[in-house]
């Protein structure tokens, strides 16, 4: 036997062995989806949608649970101590695998190493927001951005948490604009909410899933989105990039699928391809548009790519905002 | 549309079979999971949530808002009993209500706390139809300096908890408030006291500490006794007398006004309406001194503030699109999985979702009625389980409930810490209850004072200039006085005595 067809042997048996544990899964047992956010939070409620259809599609339940604390850290860690059986997945998130790379000195696991990219999922935009009925004189970014240069330090902004991509984009904004805006941090969406509606904070970038509804009732005014493009259900927005002049400047975060580190890769492509083909479904796509998002159907290398790129581009946003934990 | 227009509107959506079955089952989990420590209707509802996924947006909402105020009915159950808060707006309920369980008065205790959870639950029914927008208008004037000053007062009345020595009460409560402060910073976003551990990243869970410090504890003291109390013979009546009708029916009008009020402000809580109306009920109760020993009025009062608390917590959320709480969050996102996220302009748009859900909580709270009447006998009998079978069932179901909140081994080793400290905290002679005051007032008012003072540009003055937040500082101020004056005087007086 020559030493080529030795190896050829091995990577068969290896090959038919691999074969053979993606041939049982997803049969054994639920599929777990843990999320880092407490239920009903923008990553909970994804999960749930996707849960539905790629169920269907795997032929096997899906469990939608989570892990939550210390800013989805907790999450992260759990599943990148999992098994790797393709039985345990995660939601995270730009925030628990980019920002918080940087914004927490110490973590548990290695953001990048410890995990296998599955799918990208969508981009969530954040919306600068304003109350009209606190500020009705400001209809317009540059409206906002001339009465926070006529009386600098007056403006409050709320954020969701120190850290937060709210109160990054919020930093990153002023900064590019040159203006002087005070950070108001709160714990977590609801409370912010409610200082933006009883005029404690004046203006806030807040994502679109929870104020989408209260965006329709003109509760809240949006005078730009932090992505690059407009998106489909707010087509009246504008790019802050555009509507504050400011060319380039985007702030977007977007939700992921991970699995734990040597998860099998049949596992981890076959679930990238049920995730894109249901990113690409009519019904879901209108469904995650109406919230805001825009779906990121990509191949698992492109997803790689993009997390590598965020990592560094948060870790220069996180230093200058001068956010901090631990 | 009028009002009996619209409830009309309302009761057509809420008497349908389906929904009526639904509400049924959703009072039925939620007097189940409420009697059962630590299982809160938070777990409850996000496991249940993908089972009505199928259901019309009105009849999943009718469910999950019956598993929330079913809750809190069966709460009261195990805290009279066996002194265990099922939920945490029952700690206050451990009180006096397990102290009338001694006295065999546990069918009173527990047909009183139904009974006034009925009655505060209709009226905060009728109260979220009559009034919710401009409820949630004047929850809109609570800012942070407001809040900073209803904590305050609330940590006046922490003191005004415990009976016995107010210096000890003092030093629990301090104790409490250090406890709070474990966990990130929300303005700095520091660390403090975490050691590192990313469980306490975010604090220690309130569930945690009250399992410990009352579950945990008080199986340790009483395993010190040689001689237990029987506890079978002492059963007595299963129905409240004419005198105690009499005692309770006024705190249950005053618990559910309080608890109404408190319930509307973001951030408010059924357990601060407790507390709140227990604190309220011993400082007009003409003997105070009743209070921990079995009155009344002590079961009443917050056993209604906290149905009525829960209640009116809807009404943020369905009026303004604001969730009150965490659990009110988790309905926010289940109206967002079903397309129905509520808004400012949610009843108008969606009139029957809003009067179907407001119509069925009344029903609900009927059923529940007849659920509970009822089952007291049983309950009571629970009472006659000997104690080697009692304590190890209590242990377990404390483990299995702080084990649900998530999934996390460590915070079970919390809890048994927590044990042994309000072991030595009884040992000592001191009350418990303040420490979990403290724990939830501190860290609130804390990060209030501060957002304040952020917000007003490092203005102390802010606090006076406010209407609401004065007026609820003089409270405080004057609470206090009242509080330490004859305090002082009897401490002389036994001083004089020796």
């Amino acid at each position: 036997m020559s030493p080529s067809t030795i190896i050829t042997a091995v990577i068969l048996a290896a090959a038919s062995l691999s074969g053979a544990a993606a041939q049982d899964w997803p049969k054994e047992r639920p599929i777990q989806i843990f999320g880092g956010f407490p239920t009903g939070a923008g990553t909970d409620i994804f999960a749930r949608m996707l849960a539905e259809p790629l169920g269907k599609a795997l032929g096997q339940t899906i469990v939608v649970d989570s892990r939550t604390g210390a800013g989805g850290n907790i999450g992260s860690e759990f599943v990148a101590r999992a098994k790797p059986d393709g039985y345990t997945f995660l939601i995270g998130t730009a925030g628990t695998h980019a920002i918080n790379a940087t914004l927490y000195k110490q973590l548990n696991f290695d953001v990048m190493k410890d995990f296998e990219h599955v799918a990208l999922l969508v981009d969530v935009p954040n919306v600068l927001i304003v109350n009209p009925k606190v500020l009705p004189d400001i209809k317009s970014c540059s409206d906002l951005l001339a009465a926070a240069k006529k009386e600098p330090g007056k403006l409050n902004y709320a954020s969701t948490g120190n850290g937060a991509s709210g109160h990054l984009a919020g930093a990153q904004f002023a900064q590019a604009a040159g203006i002087d805006i005070v950070h108001v941090p709160y714990r977590g969406t609801p409370p912010a909410m409610n200082a933006m509606m009883s005029g404690e904070a004046q203006l806030m970038f807040q994502q679109s899933i929870p104020i989408m509804a209260q965006l329709r009732a003109g509760t809240f005014r949006p005078l730009g989105i932090t992505t690059a493009q407009k998106v489909a259900a707010l087509p009246e927005v504008p790019p802050v990039a555009e509507a504050c002049n400011l060319p380039g400047w985007e702030s977007t975060t977007w939700y992921a699928l991970f699995a734990p580190k040597g998860t099998p890769e049949p596992v981890v492509r076959r679930m990238n391809e049920e995730v894109n083909r249901i990113l690409r479904e009519p019904e879901f796509d209108r469904k995650i548009k109406d919230m805001g998002l825009v779906p990121l159907p990509s191949s698992i290398e492109e997803f790689k790519k993009v997390h590598a790129a965020d990592i560094e581009k948060w870790r220069d946003r996180v230093r200058k905002s001068g956010a901090q934990v631990d | 549309m009028d009002l009996f227009g619209n409830l009309a509107l309302g009761f057509s959506v809420a008497v349908t079979p389906t929904n009526l079955l639904f509400c049924l089952l959703g009072a039925l989990v939620g007097t189940l999971i409420g009697v059962l420590p630590g299982i809160g209707p938070l777990a409850t509802i996000s496991m249940l949530l993908p089972l009505t996924y199928h259901f019309a947006p009105v009849t999943a909402l009718i469910m999950l808002a019956g598993i929330y105020y079913g809750a809190q009915y069966g709460g009261s159950t195990t805290a009279i009993l066996v002194k265990l808060p099922g939920e945490t707006s029952s700690v206050v309920t451990t009180l006096d209500g397990h102290q009338m369980a001694l006295q065999g008065r546990a069918g009173a205790a527990l047909a009183i706390a139904a009974l006034g959870s009925f009655f505060a639950g209709s009226v905060a029914t009728l109260f979220i139809a009559l009034a919710s927008p401009p409820l949630a208008r004047l929850g809109l004037q609570f800012q942070a300096p407001e809040y900073f000053a209803l904590m305050a007062l609330g940590l006046v009345g922490a003191v005004v908890l415990a009976h016995g020595a107010i210096d000890k009460a003092i030093g629990v409560t301090l104790l409490g408030l250090l406890l709070g402060l474990i966990g990130s910073d929300v303005n700095s976003g520091t660390e403090r006291f975490t050691f590192g551990v990313p469980q306490l990243a975010d604090g220690i869970g309130f569930v945690v500490i009250a399992m410990g410090l009352f579950g945990v504890a008080d199986i340790l003291v009483n395993l010190e006794k040689s001689e237990m109390p029987r506890l079978a013979a002492v059963i007595g009546r299963l129905w409240p007398s004419r005198e105690e009708f009499r005692q309770a029916a006024p705190a249950s009008v005053r618990g559910t006004v309080l608890g109404s009020l408190l319930g509307v402000l973001p951030g408010g809580s059924a357990a601060l309406a407790a507390f709140s109306s227990y604190a309220l009920e011993k400082k007009i109760a003409r003997e105070p001194e009743r209070f921990g020993r079995g009155a009344i009025e002590g079961v009443a009062g917050p056993e209604s503030a906290n149905n009525a608390g829960a209640q009116a917590s809807f009404i943020p959320m369905l009026t303004l699109g604001i969730p009150a709480n965490a659990l009110m969050a988790l309905m926010m996102g289940a109206m967002q999985i079903f397309g129905v996220a509520p808004s400012p302009r949610f009843i108008a748009e969606q009139p029957a979702l809003f009067w179907g859900v407001v119509c069925s909580m009344w029903i609900g709270n009927l059923m529940l009625l007849v659920i509970n009447l009822p089952l007291i006998g049983l309950w009571v009998q629970m009472l006659r389980l000997p104690y080697r079978l009692l304590h190890p069932t209590i242990l377990l179901l404390c483990c299995i409930g702080v084990y649900s909140l998530n999934s996390s081994a460590i915070e079970v080793m919390f809890m048994l810490v927590f044990g042994a400290l309000g072991y030595l905290l009884l040992k000592f002679g001191c009350e418990p209850a303040p420490l979990l005051l403290g724990f939830v007032l501190g860290p609130l008012m804390e990060e209030n004072l501060r957002r304040a003072l952020l917000v007003s540009r490092g203005n102390p003055w802010v606090f006076l200039e406010r209407p609401i937040s004065a007026a609820l500082l003089a409270a405080a101020a004057l609470l206090l006085i009242a509080v330490i004056l004859p305090s002082f005087r009897r401490t002389r007086a036994q001083a004089f005595q020796e």
